[in-house]
Order: structure tokens, then sequence, then C-alpha cells
């Protein structure tokens, strides 16, 4: 035991595990080494281990792929095994935390860029519990569920990767976070600092709003009045007192407006008694925008003054319109990059009663009285209308009838007291002045002029024409529930409106009264646009034919305003005065009179309104009811035509309608069945012989049957096709027009040139034309074939072609006349309908079906543009085409394919004027 | 099955019908007279006609809604007629040449009609009114279709072209020079996407309505002018009539024919036909062969419960079991003029309406259903 501790602790080193002698000096001492035995231990010794591979030793190794095929390894291959259940230690992190993230990316976002690196199963982006925003901490799980090694392995992809990125401006930290406490812990700590400074900022806001309370009870102590201190223009000097920055502003506002002084820009007490725009202060701010910026805004438009105060810019202005314009203009414009608002305000029509307040601070009124006050303005507008109207209509020319035809001088002082009435006391004047024309039967002819109906007159129609105030008197003569119960009840309805409505006696009243019914009815019936085959209708109709006299009679009347209505006559009522409104109609309805007038008078016929008849638009006059346009003008085709008896008659209406401009209707014909189709299909009167449907211009072929689809199954022969088929067979007949429109001073010239020159050609055709083949025979044409008008493919000349010049050769197989007719067959069988065969004489034929060139395109003619020759070529005779005529650029090349007769023809469908019909 | 012509319909009834200004109304003492004539007998048996027409009524359209039922004629008019009450709602004027067809769009509001007068009108039934007049056509139109979502109108027509239009503004969107000879039916597709041409030149083509291209021509052997065509509801197949008295079911995925309907006559009209719920008409087992064996094929279920409503040109309907072809009832004979040829077809519920060259819209009722309804106290 002894010795062996002792040989031990001198010689032996100390037995330890996995070491391993180097280099024992007792085995033979090497001088580099020195006497110290040398371990290596576990693999690492002191000077550094080269490990070599000892395989390298042999040079052809190291060379590479040995004869086996398959290349050495030049590394050892580690063995990775897949994490599962029976796999030791903890499983490898799947989550990723990632920081720093800008707190304007979504999780969407983050989603959609990891999901570059594998599944994502979850992705928490922490949120800011009191705002909501992101905190820019988010804890990525990925999909672990198929596959932990994947999850791992994309996680780890995402740190290498995504680490650094910058993602919407900020370098993403992302972090492997193996249970996620990384990101937990991130989050308390932002938590912490959040809720740190929301604690600090609601701190600072309660501080805030005390220095905001303390501040604005000085300023409202320091305020002599409503103004704003930095919109005060005059230097008082307590807004000095306002501090610094109020001051510095009322500096600004003074050097821009030096000239100000407060009572021109004081907003007086009445300001609600102005026509203005006002300008909420919301919208301007004060250090940014200035009376004279305001000034300058408005420049274009003649404001009265421009006012201001604390509610912001009062604009006023004298009228109405002049406001409105501006308001509409510069509503939402900019101001020193402000978006201005305005408000509207008009002159109220209450006084004021809410006293100094009100006057300056209402600019919105509560709902209630803004409709009162709307109702008032509107009832004063309808008011002063009416009260226009009966002065104007009813007053005025019964006056200056009474004073023409001489008058009892009672009645006149009566009519002018009622006149004064009528004018001090406003809202009484409908009554009195129905009790006044209640007096007044006695003056004659007033009684044709009045039409209770006119004081119905809406104020809104005095600014539109003659014509639609009247049109619109018609349909609004009575209110609805009046027009429905006449419906249903129309005598006991006739029988009121002579009580109420009219007021004047006799039969004629009578007459009027059932004319009032009808008119209104008629006006009722608009709605609907449908022929009613109810009952009532039924009743109407015969209602109407029996009141017809009487309401060509009354439409007379209301025509003639001046003249004395008992006496009129034909020509009255076409006297310009009359005539004129009318006018539109009324000429047209010439159009079925005599037939030498018709064209007389389309010649002037007058332009009407192109509104509801015009056909592209919505409404058509199958679907119009009895008030078509012309309705406004009384009289109608028919009415026209009954008055137009002789020429005399026409002639005045010809003088009458002079000035009327013309009206662009197609076909006058059409116009007027179109109009008398329709007041026949509501029902006013019979289909007269008058209203026959002309034959429309242009191709039409009516079925007798009534339509195609009761016609049955017919067929239309091709040459009429081409009539109605707008991209068949009308290329030829256009382009001839064409090439005969534009000759150019090139073509003049060669024209000369030819004429020139052309005398042995037309003598020697043959041989000159074998001099053209031979000459031409290097420049080519320049065609090209396309689809053709004519029949499926056409060859086109894209150059322009001198008369006589050759176009092309037309190449193929030479064939016998025997292989020729067995080629046929097999066309036919084969289904190639066309024939390219071209006979040159009794035995030849050249088929240029499967071999030829661009020239069995070119198609048949009757009117041909080239000529097709046979001419010898050094022994070979040859078809070559000669254009027969001038061919412009972009024609088709044509030429008669001079078929002899067969009994089954080809229809032809060249589309040339002079066309056979058939090629053979 | 069993009916013949003598039956209906009736010269005194009718003469009662016209006296009564158009509208059709009947006493509870006729109708029972007239339950008692047929209720003897199955079959069809003539409800009311409607009168008003002047001439040949061209099509009889029923809204999508099932209240109205819009009838089209050579007159020129366009009524609408009360799928309740049978009553005349209203008259549509503004054609000034005959109708060849009337079409609902969906949400029965909005009518197209195709007229001679070469223009295309869309009206507002509920305004009673056109709103739209689209021109462009260079010869009669005969055929138009609405999208399934009512923006967009197809329309076939005598020039031979195809247009497309935008109902929104009127405009013609596109103009498909589509076949060689004039158009005589025009079909979109269920969805909306296809639309389907037949033309007299005896092809069928199918179109892509989005881009107007030519997907598909079904052509047949023997080059028959074809009179109608229309998309089966499950968008499978085509229906194609031509004027060789057939009706052809095409599988134009596949492009072959799986069907074909030749027991009725049709020369020269172009007739539509209609589907018919095979619920109104009891099953008659005994009197089906087994229809196993003769057509063992995958259109089974191109109409589900469904009859087909044949009209043939000697003016009878045949309602055909689409599947087995056999013909279920012929009993519907709309006129006693041998001349006059039927030109359309339709059902409303148990109702059938048809049309033809004489201007009278007959309706017809199963007389099953009569004579229940007559036991249950019914009136109309």
């Amino acid at each position: 035991m002894d010795f062996n501790t002792s040989t031990r602790s001198k010689s032996q080193p100390v037995q330890r595990n996995n070491y391993k002698v180097l280099y024992d000096p007792e085995l033979g001492i090497k001088e580099n080494l020195g006497r110290k035995i040398i371990y290596r231990f576990n693999g690492v010794s002191k000077p550094p281990l080269v490990v070599r591979d000892p395989r390298l030793k042999n040079p052809i190794y190291a060379r590479g792929i040995p004869k086996s095929g398959r290349p050495f390894l030049k590394s050892l291959q580690t063995i990775n095994y897949d994490y599962n259940e029976n796999s030791l230690g903890p499983e490898p992190p799947t989550q990723v935390f990632v920081s720093n993230i800008s707190p304007l990316v979504t999780s969407e976002q983050l989603r959609y860029h990891f999901k570059s690196f594998g599944e994502v199963f979850d992705l928490d982006l922490k949120l800011n519990p009191y705002t909501g925003t992101s905190l820019g901490l988010c804890c990525i799980s990925f999909d672990k569920r198929s596959s932990i090694s994947v999850a791992a392995h994309s996680a780890k992809i995402a740190v290498q990767q995504a680490n650094g990125l910058r993602f919407s401006g900020k370098p993403l930290s992302v972090v492997l976070d193996r249970d996620g406490s990384l990101c937990e812990e991130a989050f308390k700590k932002a938590l912490n600092a959040v809720e740190k400074q929301f604690q600090e900022e609601t701190l600072q806001k309660q501080r805030f709003e005390r220095e905001d309370e303390s501040s604005r009870q000085k300023l409202s102590a320091a305020m002599n009045e409503d103004i704003p201190p930095w919109r005060q223009p005059s230097k008082n000097s307590q807004t000095l007192s306002n501090g610094d920055l109020q001051h510095s502003k009322v500096q600004n506002v003074d050097q821009k407006s030096g000239f100000l002084t407060s009572s021109e820009t004081d907003v007086p007490k009445n300001i609600n008694d102005y026509i203005y725009l006002l300008i909420d202060d919301r919208f301007v701010p004060p250090d940014r925008v200035y009376y004279t910026d305001i000034k300058h805004h408005f420049r274009k438009f003649l404001y009265e003054k421009i006012y201001m105060n604390k509610d912001g810019f009062y604009i006023t202005f004298n009228n109405y319109r002049e406001a409105s314009n501006c308001y509409r203009a510069l509503d939402r414009t900019y101001v020193q990059n402000c978006r201005i608002k305005l408000k509207f305000h008009d002159i109220p029509s209450r006084t004021k009663e809410d006293g100094k307040k009100s006057a300056v601070r209402r600019v919105v009124l509560p709902p209630e009285e803004a409709y009162a006050e709307a109702t008032s303005v509107v009832l004063r507008d309808l008011e002063a209308a009416l009260l226009r109207d009966v002065k104007s209509k009813i007053i005025g020319p019964a006056i200056f009838k009474y004073l023409h035809s001489m008058p009892k001088p009672s009645v006149k002082e009566e009519l002018q007291e009622n006149l004064l009435v009528s004018s001090t006391s406003v809202p009484d004047v409908p009554l009195k002045i129905e009790s006044t024309v209640g007096k007044l039967p006695s003056l004659p002819k007033f009684k044709k002029r009045v039409d209770s109906s006119k004081m119905n007159l809406s104020a809104g129609s005095k600014t539109k024409s003659k014509l639609q105030r009247r049109r619109r008197r018609r349909h609004e003569a009575r209110p609805l529930h009046y027009q429905l119960n006449q419906m249903y009840n129309s005598s006991a309805s006739e029988a009121e409106s002579d009580q109420e409505l009219l007021l004047s006696s006799g039969d004629e009243r009578v007459e009027r009264g059932k004319i009032g019914s009808i008119k209104s009815v008629k006006s009722d019936e608009a709605t609907p646009v449908f022929s009613d085959t109810s009952d009532e209708n039924d009743k109407f109709h015969r209602f109407r034919t029996k009141s017809k006299i009487s309401k060509k009679k009354y439409e007379k009347m209301e025509v003639d305003y001046t003249s004395s209505s008992e006496t009129e006559s034909d020509a009255s009522i076409l006297s310009p005065s009359a005539a004129i409104p009318k006018s539109g109609s009324a000429i047209k309805d010439e159009l079925i009179s005599p037939k030498k007038e018709i064209d007389e008078v389309l010649a002037l016929a007058p332009k009407w309104r192109i509104n509801e008849f015009d056909e592209t638009g919505s409404v058509y006059y199958g679907a119009l009811p009895y008030n078509y346009p012309e309705d406004d003008v009384l009289l109608d085709l028919d009415g026209l035509q009954y008055l137009v008896k002789n020429d005399e008659d026409y002639s005045y209406l010809q003088e009458a309608l002079k000035d009327e401009p013309l009206m662009d209707i197609n076909d006058p014909n059409f116009w007027a069945y179109e109009r008398k189709s329709c007041k026949f299909k509501n029902g006013d009167v019979k289909y007269g012989d008058t209203a026959i449907l002309p034959e429309p211009k242009g191709y039409f072929r009516s079925n007798t049957s009534g339509s195609a689809k009761s016609e049955g199954y017919y067929i239309i022969p091709t040459t009429e096709k081409s009539l109605y088929l707008p991209l068949r067979n009308r290329s030829t007949i256009d382009t001839i027009s064409h090439s005969t429109s534009r000759i150019t001073s090139r073509m003049n010239r060669v024209n000369n040139r030819r004429l020139a020159a052309g005398v042995e050609k037309s003598q020697l055709p043959a041989e000159a034309d074998l001099l053209r083949f031979n000459a031409l025979k290097a420049r080519k044409k320049q065609l090209h074939f396309g689809p053709s008008r004519i029949h499926t493919l056409g060859l086109f000349a894209m150059e322009n072609i001198d008369k006589n010049d050759m176009v092309i050769e037309y190449i193929g197989e030479i064939i016998r006349q025997r292989v020729a007719d067995n080629r046929e067959k097999n066309y036919v069988r084969e289904g190639i309908g066309d024939s390219y065969l071209f006979r040159i004489d009794e035995d030849v034929i050249v088929d240029a079906t499967k071999k030829g060139n661009i020239a069995r395109f070119i198609n048949h003619s009757c009117a041909p543009n080239c000529i097709a020759r046979i001419i010898r070529v050094e022994g070979k005779r040859k078809i070559v085409i000669y254009a027969d005529r001038d061919i412009m650029h972009g024609e088709e090349l044509t030429y008669d394919y001079k078929f002899p007769e067969e009994a089954d023809k080809i229809p032809c469908l060249c589309g040339a004027p002079t066309c056979r019909g058939y090629l053979n | 099955m069993d009916s013949t012509a003598q039956q209906f319909p009736l010269n005194h009834d009718l003469q009662v019908q016209k006296d009564q200004k158009g509208v059709v109304e009947e006493d509870e003492e006729q109708i029972h007279k007239r339950i008692r004539n047929y209720e003897s007998h199955s079959g069809f048996s003539e409800y009311c006609t409607l009168f008003g027409h002047e001439k040949s009524v061209t099509c009889v359209s029923v809204s999508p809604n099932k209240r109205w039922i819009a009838t089209s004629s050579s007159d020129g008019t366009i009524k609408i007629w009360s799928a309740l009450t049978f009553r005349l709602e209203c008259t549509l004027f503004g054609h000034y040449r005959g109708i060849s067809q009337v079409k609902w769009a969906t949400g029965s509001k909005y009518l197209a009609s195709a007229s001679d007068d070469k223009t295309i009108r869309i009206w507002d039934f509920e305004k009673r009114c056109s709103v739209r007049c689209l021109k462009g056509h260079t010869n009669y139109v005969s055929s138009i279709d609405f999208n399934p979502l009512g923006t967009l109108l197809v329309s076939g027509s005598w020039d031979e072209t195809v247009r497309i239009w935008n109902l929104q503004d009127g405009t013609c969107l596109r103009m498909l020079p589509a076949h060689s000879e004039p158009i005589i039916s025009v079909s979109i597709s269920a969805d909306g996407t296809l639309c389907a041409t037949a033309s007299y030149d005896g092809m069928a083509r199918i179109w892509d309505v989005l881009s107007g291209q030519c997907l598909k021509t079904l052509v047949e052997p023997i080059n028959v002018p074809l009179s109608n065509l229309q998309f089966t509801e499950n968008r499978k197949y085509l229906l194609v009539s031509n004027l060789n008295s057939q009706i052809r079911l095409w599988d134009y995925r596949r492009n072959r024919v799986v069907r074909i309907f030749d027991s009725h006559v049709n020369t020269r009209y172009s007739m539509s036909w209609d589907c018919y719920s095979s619920k109104n008409i009891p099953k008659n087992t005994e009197a089906l062969p087994n229809n196993d064996s003769s057509y063992p094929d995958d259109a089974e279920s191109f109409m589900h419960d469904a009859y087909l409503l044949i009209p043939s040109e000697d003016g009878t309907i045949q309602i055909t079991d689409p599947s087995t072809k056999i013909i279920i009832d012929d009993s519907i004979r709309h006129s006693d003029d041998p001349e006059t040829s039927l030109l359309n077809v339709t059902s409303l519920g148990p109702f059938i309406i048809t049309s033809g060259t004489d201007p009278y819209v007959r309706v017809w009722a199963p007389s099953l259903l009569l004579s229940k309804h007559e036991k249950d106290g019914f009136s109309p």
C-alpha cells in the first residue's frame, strides 16, 4: 500500500477518468516537449489538438467522387430527432415575443407577415386597456398541433429573419419566448407605464381645467362686451390687460385693418333684420382669420357690410338674391386654409319679441317657430301674388274695357272702391273679389274674362311664362279631393262648381261649369296612364263627347282675351297676340289639312318645347294622357283643322306664326299620327281617317298579321336583307361615292399623263398590258385581305391604284377540264362552298382553291373596279387583274366573274346599284 | 285524356262573356252549369276567356310574383290582367306596330316589350307608362330577355343581331352579329352569365353576356330553322324547338341531344312552351309504362316534378312528362278554327293560359279542381 502510494505521488500522475497521456517522457524524451507528461482531458489538450481525417491522407480520396458514384461526405451528418412524447427535456420554444411594434400596426398585418414563417396559431397583440391602442407588444405562437418541430423551426426562422426588420418604420425585436413569460413581463411593465401616464394625464387635465376656469373668469371679468378681445378692433386698454397672447393678436388685427373703428364692425342690435351670412366662430380660428381676410374673400359679392362679434362674422346683404348667390358660391370654401361654413339668414317676418338677447343670439329657430315663419312667408307671398293677379288680370282689363265701352259711372265707382279695398286689406282679398265680381255681371263682356280659378294661382308661378301659368292653373284649379269627388259624382260637382266657381249667369255659365269639371277630370286622369275600363270611365266618355262643342267654344274664349268674344272669328283667333301661345301645335295641326299646305307649313313649323315627346326621353306619347304639351295650346290638331278652312285662313295662320322658331319633327306625318293616336287612346276622339299611320321612311316591311311572331316563318330574300342590314353589302356603294368625291391633285396629274400617253395604249391594249405586266412585275401593289361586306373575305387596296394599272396576277394550279370537274365535286363534298376556279380557255382552268395567291379572295361585283384579262407572257397564258378605274386606298377590289348562265342561281350580294341579283 | 273538341269552348258561353264588356265575370249559376258539363270528364276545362285584344295575342307572361298577367298583341298593345280575378287591369299603349314578346323583370315592376316597330320599350307597371325606348335594331325585334338582376336586357331581332342593353340608361352595350338569319328567340340562363340565341339559320348559339363571346354553337345535322329556345331551370340543359316539329333537350356542355319531343306539330310559328307542376295532375300510374327501360339517363332531374306544356299548331296542348315523353293530357283545344294556331302557353299555378293567332286568351283549369271547388262552395 505504502509503496503504491509513494509511487503514485512521485512518478505516476493522479489517475483520473477521461485522461489520456499524450506524451510520456519516460517512454523517450523529446527535447521540444520537455520532461512533463502531457495529458489530454476530455479531448482537450493544451496545445490544441488537431484532429485530421485520416482518410484525407489518401490523395485519391480527397479528390472527390469514388467509383461508386456517391460523393464522399464532407462532414458527418448530425441526426435530428423530432420532438415527441419520448423525447427528453423541455419542448422547443414555439412562441416568439415581438416588441417594439409601431402602434399603427394591426394584428392582421402582423399575422399576415408572420404567416410567411409558419402557421400562426395564436397572435396576441397587447392593447392599452384605456385607449385600445396597441402597446407595441405581441406574442405569437406557431401552430404546434401537427408537429412541434415544425413550429419550433418556424419560430426560429421568425427570430432569425424578423428580428430587426423595419416594420412600419420601427425595427421589430423578435425573441424566442418559450412560455410567454417574457411577453407577460413586458406587458406588465408597459401597463404600469400606461397607468402612470394616465394618472398623470388626469391630474394634468384637472389642473388645466382649474386654470382654464380661472382664466375664463378673469377674461369675463375683463371683458366689457360680448366681443372677444382679439376681435375687438378698437384699441381699448382693457384688451391689453388680457395677457400677452391676446394682446399680440389684437396688434395683428390692428396692423392689418388699422382703419377699422369699433362702430364699423360692431354687430348692430337689429342684426336679425338684415339678410346676412354668418360664419360661425367655430370655423374661423381667431388667430388665423382676420377681418380683412373675410373681406377679401367676399370681395366679389356686393355685400353691404361685414360685422363681427364673438359668434363670428356677419356679412350683411341688401338683397336676397345676392346673398343666396354668395351663399351658394362661398359655402364650404377655404379662407386661410380654414374651411368656412356659412349660415344663411333671411329677414324673419316676425318682429323681435325676445329682446336684445335673441336679436343677437337667435340664429337657429326652433322647428315650430321656423314652420310658423315659413308659412307666414308663403302666405304673404301668396297674398301679394293674388293681389297682383287680381289687379292685372281681372280689375285692370275690366276697367279698361269699361272705360272703352263708356260704362255707367256708378259701376266704375264701385269697381274702384273695390280696388281700394282689396289693395288695403290683404287677407280678405279673395272674398272681396268674389263679391265684386258677383256684382259685375252687368258689365259688358267682363264675365268672359273672369276665370275664378285664377284666384288659386300660386305665388311661385308669377315668374313663369304665361303659358306655364295657364297650364298650371288648369291643373291646380281645384284641389285633389274635389276632383276625386267629381269623378264619382260628376253631376253634383257640376252644380257645385256652378255655385262656387262661376260667377257669370245664363247658359254660358252652365256650359262653363261643365267645362270646368271636365278639365279637372282630365287633369285627374292624367296621373294613371292607362285606359281604365271601369264604369266611371264610360260615363266620362259619354260626358266628354257631349260637351265637346262647348269645350271648343270655351277654349276660343280663353284665347281671346282682348277682343270681344261674342263676335270672335277665325281671323281674330289667328291674330298674333292670340296665336303665339298656341302656335306650337297650331301649325302642325295643319299637317293633315290639304296636302299642298303641308309642305309650306312645315317650312315654318315652329319649334315647340321638346320635352315629354322626345322619343329618347323617358315618357312617351302612348303613355301620356290627354295633357300633352299642346294642352296649353288649347287648339290641337283637330281644332286647327277645323278652323282653317281655306287659303285665306291659312295665310293668316302663316302670318301669325312667322316669328316662331322652327321645331324639329322628323316626319310630319308620323308626328301627326302620334298626336292623333294619342288623343284617340285617351278616348277623346274617334280614330278618324286622318290618323293613318304613315309609311315610315327607309326599309319597312309590315307583317300582315301584325307582328313578326304571329306571322310565322318566312324567308327573307337576300336582296331584301341588304336593305336593312347595316353591316352588309353597302361597301361598294359607299366607296364609289367616296372615290368620286375626293379626287386629289395627284390623281389629276395622273389623269393628264394618261391622256397624253394614252393613245397607243388604247390602240393596242393587249401589248400594252403585256408591257405593263412586265414592267410592273417587280412592283407589287399593296393589298391585303380581310372580312368583306360582300362575301366572307375580300381583297382590299392598301394604296391608291391608278386606272389600267396591273393589280395582281391570279395564280393557281393549272388543270384540265376533267380534273376540274372532279375537283369541284370533291370540294363540294368537303364543304368548301366557294369556287376558286378560273377558266382560261376550253380546257385549261386555274384552280386556286388549295394552291394560289391572295387574288382568289377578290369578290364578284356587278359594278366592278377591276377587270381580269388573260394575257400571254413568254408563251404562257396568265390571268392578270387590272384596275378598271382609279381605286382609292381601302377600297375592296372586285371584278366581274362572268359566270355562265345556270339554272340554280347564286345570289349576288355586291350591293351595287346596277346589281343583276345573281352571279350566274 | 279522352276529351274531344266539341266540348270546348261553348259558343253561347263566349257570347255571354262578350256582352260583359271584356271583363270576365261569370255568375255562380253559370259556373255551376259549366262545371256540371265538364264534371264527368277528366282533363282540363275552360275557366275563363280574356277578351280585349284586337289581333293575335303573341305572348302571355306571368309576373314573377304571380299577381299579374301581361299579354302582348299584334295590335300594338300590352294588357295587364290580374292573376287573381282575371280582370283587365290596364292597357299599355306606345308601340305603333305589333308586339312579339313581353317579359317581366324580376321584381314585377318593369316590363319589356319587343315590337315590330324596331324598338323595345321598358314599362313601369306601377306608373303604367313607358320609361325607356331602346332604339337601334334595324328590323323587327323578335325576342327579349332580362337578366336575373334586371340590369341588362338582351334582345334578338330580325336584323340578325343580338343587342345587349343597359337598362340604367337605355344604351346599347353590345351588338353581336350573331346569326345569318333572323334571330327568333333569346334566353338568359338563371345565373345571368349565359345567353342563348336561336335563329332561322338553324343554329343555336350560346354567348357570354359579359364579354360577348360566342361560347358554343349547337348545330343539328339537318339544318331546320329554329323556332324557340329556353334554358331549363337547373341551367344544365337547353330546350330548343325547330320548325320540324321537334323540341330537343340539349346538354349543351357535352354538346349532345338528350331527348327529342316530336309528338306535336310546329312548322310555322315560334311557339313557347312552359312547365306545369305535376302536383296539379294526379299521376295515373297505370297509364304509364315502366319508364326505367326507355330512358335510363341523367336528364331525370332537368324538370323536377314538372310536366312540359307543349303547344301544337293544331291548337292542342300536349302535357308531356319530360322524363318519359308520355303525353299526360291533350284535352285543351284553344280554338275550334283549324286555322288558328297556338302561340303561347303559360302556366299559372293550376291554371294554363293559352293564346294564339286569335285575339282571345283562354284560361284553363283542371276539371277536377273545378269540381272540387264546386263542392267546397268555391266562387271565383
